[in-house]
């Protein structure tokens, strides 16, 4: 899951793979402001086949809350 | 977008094309809100219209937009459409002739037009997409514009209002895509209403439809025929349809 879930990110946010980790927040990155926050979400529920509720987009705001959500989730 | 069940909110919707917009929605079996500021108006809406929700409310105040949308809220529970239609025409050039001189276009008015037919688009928009967001309502935005947006003499602040919607169309169908919200405009041409013939002498709309291919005014009927066309086509979004009698091809 992980590597998977790191490409995505990746090409979404445009970083390398080798740069993303479970600490990465949305506050640390540039790219990654709210446009590229709902990108990034509808590329995650296309992916692994999940709808997210506000409340859990809202929470994914760092690697960690998104692989957290995604492990109940998927 | 199938319509049955769906939920609306329709502005400016006690006369006019709104109110044809109204009537087509409930025929095709959506629960409609109207939100508009004439008293009156709502009351003989819902003697005519049996079923439509109504609300009282001054558009171009964001405190009176949100309480309304909250307490629609309250009562639908979700929303699916907005047709913000709401808007006031308003005719003066920049300058004009008078027996004293030249006279400017009225500074206040040019604020009232834009308060009633812009700024009442962003802070419906703003107010009803905020809670399709949170419900993750897959709900489409209809603007209400005018082929006036391209610009059109003796009437500065009802063209810049309506080219400024259709921006807010465009720049809104972009941001709201990744929500599963569309977001459309319609732009009628001269159509058969009260405020058309209030805002246009005769002889100046005699003028404009010996312009116009088709050569008539346009009904009411044919531009609610075109919101619902938007509210359907799920491939839509982001631009302004422009439904005028071929008057601007």
């Amino acid at each position: 899951m992980q590597e998977k879930l790191y490409k995505l990110i990746g090409d979404i946010l445009n970083i390398r793979s080798e740069d993303i980790s479970d600490d990465l927040t949305m506050r640390e990155i540039e790219t990654w402001d709210s446009l590229k926050h709902m990108e990034l979400i509808v590329s995650i529920e296309r992916e692994y086949d999940v709808q997210l509720t506000f409340e859990e987009i809202v929470q994914m705001q760092s690697v960690q809350a998104i692989k957290n959500i995604l492990s109940i989730k998927a | 977008m199938e319509l049955q069940g769906k939920r609306a909110i329709v502005t400016g919707g006690v006369r006019g094309i709104g109110k044809e917009i109204v009537r087509q929605l409930m025929e095709h079996g959506v629960q409609v809100a109207v939100f508009d500021i004439d008293a009156d108006g709502l009351k003989s809406l819902e003697g005519e219209i049996t079923g439509v929700r109504p609300f009282e409310c001054d558009l171009s105040k964001y405190d009176h937009v949100r309480q309304a949308v909250a307490e629609c809220f309250d009562e639908f529970q979700s929303l699916d459409i907005l047709v913000n239609n709401a808007g006031i025409l308003y005719s003066a050039p920049l300058l004009s002739f008078s027996l004293d001189g030249l006279k400017p276009h009225d500074v206040g008015m040019w604020g009232k037009v834009i308060a009633t037919n812009l700024d009442s688009v962003f802070y419906m928009t703003v107010s009803v997409v905020e809670k399709m967001v949170m419900r993750r309502t897959k709900g489409v935005v209809i603007n209400i514009s005018s082929i006036s947006a391209a610009g059109n003499a003796g009437q500065s602040a009802y063209s810049a209002a309506k080219a400024g919607v259709n921006a807010l169309t465009a720049t809104w169908a972009k941001e709201l895509a990744s929500w599963g919200i569309r977001v459309v405009g319609i732009a009628p041409g001269f159509c058969e209403t009260e405020s058309t013939h209030a805002a246009m002498s005769q002889a100046a709309l005699k003028e404009v439809l010996t312009e116009a291919p088709l050569k008539r005014l346009g009904s009411v009927s044919e531009i609610a025929e075109g919101v619902i066309f938007a509210i359907r086509n799920d491939f839509f979004t982001g631009k302004t349809l422009e439904i005028d009698g071929g008057l601007t091809v």
